[in-house]
């Protein structure tokens, strides 16, 4: 099954909308959701860990896929291919 | 090539309400921006947009995302680039080779941030290059940045910055500072921020992540090379009305030319909000224009299907 992380921090304008694009695909598609703060520990550690340097950042199966607000249709793609 | 009936490039004031108002009318409609909220991003407390005090021009901007989403536009993350006119209405072209095709469009992209433009700079952004601090700031703790520019906003990122980082580099063209004196004074009390006036960025260079800045003294001309792990770039923003000026009329800043309907001499081109010649630049305006060009862009489709269009709207 598909993994998806989405890292986010509470101040960024881009991370709601992108938390609900992973949010409305779950209720159409199967796949391990989770969604990291950067300024959690577990967050800092992902941080560190995928040199993230924006956000929101999207990794799917241990890749960072998309940096910014992933297009809706290519964030399907990537749960479904 | 996904077709729209409505395609409005820019997600500010101007743009969202468009959204808003073309899919209320049913219209498909599709928002493609490098950002939503536009110059609202920088806004810290939105004072004279009625109904709505004391709050950022980030949150507002979100509540207008949200009203536009939930309507149903569809938001296409990404940079205009080139616009063409088709027999049946545009073709567009972005910056990352996408295309989208629509009935009308609208332009409301207001003024968009100016980047660096030096070598390594493209290969960065959004990977150590930042444009937006207050998304950002937070996973640069403990690292090293550069903050680039000498207004408010870029005094306003090295001060927020402070609380993240371990060394920010300040680098400004001019031998003073533009900002408040307030913040300014912050900033030169901050142990972690190292000023350099009269410097220029003018490479960035890394393999696979952002290694360092080179910047060059502009007195001496002697460079020198920054270990940075991030840079913010706040050196204002412009207007970028080339992609389509053999499809407007512009004045002598660029600004798009519009009637009272937000039409351009193209038919089914609108443009709302920074981008044309309106002599106010407020958020409250750019939505009225955003409603304006987005109820036009119906009447147009309505009477190109030879059906009525609509006088007044009180919906």
């Amino acid at each position: 099954m598909k993994k998806i992380q989405v890292v986010y921090t509470k101040t960024c304008i881009f991370c709601a909308p992108t938390k609900q694009i992973w949010r409305d695909l779950q209720k159409k598609h199967k796949f391990d959701y989770e969604e990291i703060d950067a300024e959690s520990l577990k967050g800092q550690q992902v941080v560190r860990k995928f040199n993230i340097m924006s956000v929101p950042t999207t990794i799917v199966d241990g890749k960072i896929q998309f940096v910014g607000m992933p297009n809706k249709a290519k964030a399907e793609e990537a749960v479904t291919g | 090539m996904k077709k729209f009936d409505v395609l409005i490039i820019g997600a500010g004031a101007a743009g969202l309400t468009a959204a808003i108002y073309t899919r209320r009318k049913e219209l498909t409609a599709g928002i493609v921006s490098v950002d939503i909220g536009g110059q609202n991003l920088l806004t810290e407390q939105e004072e004279n947009y009625p109904g709505f005090t004391g709050k950022s021009g980030p949150k507002l901007m979100e509540t207008f995302f949200s009203q536009a989403v939930k309507f149903g536009a569809e938001y296409i993350p990404g940079k205009a680039n080139k616009v063409e006119k088709t027999k049946d209405g545009f073709k567009l072209t972005l910056t990352n080779g996408e295309q989208y095709e629509s009935q009308v469009m609208i332009l409301a992209h207001g003024k968009i941030p100016k980047n660096l433009g030096i070598s390594g700079e493209e290969k960065f952004i959004g990977r150590g290059i930042s444009m937006c601090a207050t998304c950002d700031a937070p996973v640069y703790r403990k690292k090293n940045v550069a903050v680039i520019g000498g207004g408010n906003s870029a005094l306003e990122t090295a001060e927020l910055l402070t609380k993240f980082a371990t060394k920010i580099y300040l680098i400004h063209r001019r031998d003073t500072f533009r900002g408040d004196e307030i913040t300014q004074k912050k900033v030169k009390a901050a142990k972690n921020v190292e000023i350099l006036f009269n410097h220029v960025p003018v490479e960035v260079k890394g393999k696979s992540k952002l290694e360092s800045l080179v910047v060059e003294d502009a007195n001496t001309k002697r460079r020198k090379e920054l270990k940075v792990d991030g840079i913010f770039v706040e050196i204002g923003h412009i207007l970028d009305t080339e992609f389509v000026k053999h499809l407007v009329d512009r004045n002598e800043l660029n600004e798009i030319k519009v009637n009272r309907n937000m039409e351009t001499k193209t038919p089914g081109l609108f443009a709302a909000g920074d981008v044309t010649d309106g002599p106010f630049k407020q958020t409250v305006t750019a939505a009225g224009d955003g409603a304006v060009a987005g109820l036009s862009a119906y009447n147009y489709l309505m009477k190109k299907q030879g059906k009525a269009a609509i006088k007044a709207d009180w919906s």
